[in-house]
């Protein structure tokens, strides 16, 4: 089943068309010309019967039908005329002709003296009347065979013989004119079979002088322009999708992994604290292993809260809602305490920590316990992946209108393909050299994202595995301040405030915190009082007003921010400093206990000498 | 076609048994009489003849038979040329006696009785177009342009072209092809 082409289609019509153009022609030429011809005929015919009236009118008047036989006999020099009689006016014959074969004509005229014509079959009977002095005497009737038929067949086969050559020709002219028509379709057409069968996109069909085939073909190659710009969007928008997909499962690869070092980190510090425990509680341990115990306890307790911090903040980077309180400070004064801080770690590894040597303060804006967390963070990564024997050295570096920190070591050194995916969530250079190394690669990410909220940076360079790592925290300067820097994170020796703070009130109803709690502080020189209650709380501070109350949040009979809304409204009670120790830290908390009246929200666990550094700047 | 040669079939078939009738009642009839054919024939002659235009006085004027030595002859001829035109002119008959009435005649027919004298028939219309015709037996030769004559019980004619050419008539070549004899005529 083909389906039929439009090029055969056109010839057929245009076939069709001039052969009935032609037919018709021939049709009217054959009637017209047969018309022509009978009339033509009929008039030689009523021509030669007026002859022979005329010449036989004397034979019947003088009654000589010898004569008008031999005028008749003249006839048959006409072979088409096949008999011919004369007749007398009252209708008997006079006189006859027969052609060889013919029949004769009636002997006797019904109705003599009219003048007809009639064509019967391929006959034709003219009979006319004859006259003498316009006297009516007789009738004349001639019949002849006239060959019209063979005339026509003639004509016909001279029509088909021009209409076979006619077709021919049109044939031809048709073939030229519809391959000069149709070739801008068929090229269409080739070209849409090519792109069909290739999907090549970029094939045009070539333009036409025809203005609607133009338009046809304008169209045709817009929607093949069309299709060519959406494939290759498509296929674009197909690699950007396997791309993150491979992206998002990497990333969850990178999550379970994390998640499998998170419970391993967690657990970790668990065994030796258990088992520092356990010494405790034997009676027989003396007081040095219970004093190794309690290091052992509180390292790893602080080693925990880090943790534990870290997932926070990363937690709350990723969220968003990690936020800065900023204010001008000096960023080398800064970076000094965290070296301060970092160094009996790096003492304890035999690494050498070289500190900043003197140098101009550098001032920014910033939020100190987050920058200060950046420096700590890059401190103990180069104490971390710095062997033994190595050293570290932290610079200074005024450029332009910023300051650049570079903490660089000697360590084992980060391969160039990986420097910079280190600054990603849970990435960490080598699992295998990790392992002997603790951490769950935030630190870094943090560091990054902190000092990107500052407006600054932290770039990474080494050499390779081996050639040590230089991190630089590059960070905008601002102006420095007209009054003189005022140290205020400067640590006071506990035995130092110990006259200046006078009463406390611990309320808590966890009894071990709240024991241990104050035991350390009375140890540090202040005078404590203990409740388990907030109502207890509200009395205990109405009945002797303290300087400073600890509570906790959440406590039976009265939360803590009614406590503290209760002492803020009397006028009692109203100058006591309140601090909040709660387990919630998220900045809503810490709002919801600022709107209450707190004038500090510490979060536990509760570093002792951070709470101590408190109590002193609160009462200063 | 069956109809056709069934109409020519009883055509001939109704042609037939009229001829028959025509035939029976010819017999039934006595036939017409030899001078009633002669009358006709006299008649009928205008038509084949032409005069010089001389012979009339204009184209009103009308052709002059005179009939002489034949009453019947006379009387019929007067009978079928009431109302007659020959060559688009009036027919007038005329009886004459003696040559001397022959006058303006144009045709005149002399009757086997009168054709004795013949000579003062022919001298009478000496030098003038007229046309002699005679019933007497040898007519031509003593004269007559055209003259009657009986062959197998049909009355028939003969011309004679010399006479013609005397009286200046000219004779229709139809009518000499009618003719039982032409004298006169190079053959």
């Amino acid at each position: 089943m083909r389906r039929p082409s439009l090029s055969g289609r056109l010839t057929r019509a245009s076939m069709l068309t001039t052969m009935v153009v032609l037919l018709l022609c021939a049709a009217a030429l054959i009637g017209y010309e047969l018309s022509t011809y009978r009339r033509a005929w009929v008039a030689d015919l009523r021509t030669q019967g007026d002859l022979i009236a005329h010449a036989t009118a004397a034979s019947i008047v003088f009654n000589e039908p010898k004569s008008a036989a031999e005028n008749l006999a003249l006839l048959k020099i006409q072979p088409r005329i096949r008999a011919a009689a004369v007749y007398r006016s009252d209708g008997s014959r006079f006189a006859r002709y027969e052609a060889s074969g013919a029949e004769p004509l009636a002997s006797h005229l019904e109705s003599p003296g009219g003048e007809e014509v009639q064509f019967v079959g391929s006959t034709l009977d003219v009979m006319l009347p004859i006259r003498h002095d316009d006297e009516f005497v007789g009738s004349i009737a001639i019949r002849a065979t006239h060959d019209i038929w063979p005339r026509i067949a003639t004509y016909v086969g001279i029509v088909f013989a021009v209409m076979t050559v006619g077709l021919a020709v049109a044939a031809a002219v048709y073939r030229k004119l519809q391959r000069e028509v149709t070739r801008p379709l068929e090229q269409m057409r080739e070209v849409a079979h090519q792109v069909m069968a290739t999907r090549d996109w970029t094939l045009r069909a070539p333009p036409t002088e025809y203005e609607d085939i133009a338009v046809l073909v304008e169209a045709f190659n817009g929607m093949l322009a069309e299709s060519q710009t959406r494939t290759r969007e498509l296929e674009l928008e197909m690699r950007e999708r396997v791309h993150a997909e491979r992206e998002l499962r990497t990333a969850d690869r990178r999550k379970d992994e994390f998640l499998a070092m998170l419970g391993h980190e967690l657990r970790n510090p668990l065994a030796p604290m258990s088992n520092a425990l356990t010494l405790l509680s034997l009676p027989q341990s003396s007081s040095d292993v219970r004093d190794r115990s309690l290091q052992i306890l509180k390292r790893q307790q602080q080693h925990l809260s880090r943790l534990i911090d870290d997932l926070l903040d990363v937690s709350r980077m990723s969220t968003g809602k990690l936020l800065l309180r900023t204010e001008q400070l000096d960023v080398v004064a800064l970076a000094r305490e965290c070296i301060d801080v970092a160094r009996p770690v790096a003492d304890a590894k035999g690494v050498v920590l070289r500190g900043i040597g003197a140098a101009r303060p550098q001032w920014v804006n910033g939020d100190p316990t987050r920058l200060a967390q950046v420096f700590s963070n890059l401190l103990s990564n180069a104490e971390r992946y710095t062997p033994r024997g190595g050293c570290i050295d932290v610079g200074v570096e005024r450029v332009g209108d910023r300051v650049e920190i570079s903490i660089s070591d000697n360590g084992i050194g980060i391969d160039p393909t990986v420097q910079e995916r280190i600054f990603d969530l849970f990435v960490q250079a080598d699992q295998s050299l990790e392992r002997g190394n603790v951490g769950l690669g935030l630190g870094l990410t943090l560091a990054r994202h902190l000092a990107r909220l500052h407006g600054g940076d932290i770039r990474v360079s080494s050499s390779g595995v081996g050639q040590g790592a230089c991190f630089v925290v590059q960070l905008p300067l601002t102006a420095a301040p007209i009054d003189e820097y005022h140290e205020s994170s400067e640590g006071e020796s506990p035995a130092a405030s110990t006259a200046v703070v006078g009463d406390v009130l611990i309320a808590d109803d966890n009894v071990d915190f709240a024991v241990s709690l104050a035991a350390f502080l009375e140890a540090s020189g202040f005078s404590v009082r203990v409740v388990h209650d907030g109502a207890s709380a509200v009395d205990a501070a109405t009945v002797d007003v303290p300087a400073v109350a600890i509570l906790d949040i959440g406590m039976p009979r009265l939360n803590g921010y009614d406590v503290a809304r209760e002492l803020r409204r009397s006028v009692r009670t109203r100058s006591i400093k309140l601090i909040a120790v709660t387990g919630w830290g998220q900045p809503s908390d810490k709002k919801m206990a600022t709107d209450a009246g707190f004038d500090l929200h510490i979060v536990k666990p509760v570093d002792p000498d951070t709470l101590l550094a408190a109590l002193t700047q609160i009462a200063a | 076609m069956g109809t056709v040669s069934c109409g020519f079939s009883s055509i001939r078939l109704w042609a037939m048994l009229l001829g028959l009738l025509v035939t029976s009642l010819a017999i039934a009839q006595p036939s017409a009489t030899a001078d009633q054919v002669k009358a006709a024939y006299i008649l009928k002659f205008g038509g084949y003849l032409d005069w010089p235009a001389s012979a009339f006085r204009d184209d009103e004027a009308p052709l002059v038979i005179c009939v002489a030595g034949s009453p019947a002859i006379y009387e019929e001829l007067t009978r079928i040329s009431v109302g007659r035109h020959v060559q688009r002119r009036r027919v007038e008959v005329r009886r004459v006696q003696s040559p001397e009435q022959v006058g303006a005649a144009h045709l005149l027919f002399v009757g086997d009785a009168a054709w004795k004298d013949a000579a003062s028939w022919l001298q009478a219309t000496r030098g003038k177009a007229v046309a002699v015709v005679t019933d007497a037996s040898r007519g031509l030769e003593t004269g007559a342009l055209l003259a009657f004559v009986e062959v197998e019980n049909r009355v028939r004619f003969e011309a004679s072209l010399r006479a013609a050419e005397q009286a200046r008539v000219q004779l229709s070549a139809r009518l000499l092809a009618v003719a039982s004899r032409v004298s006169g005529a190079t053959p």
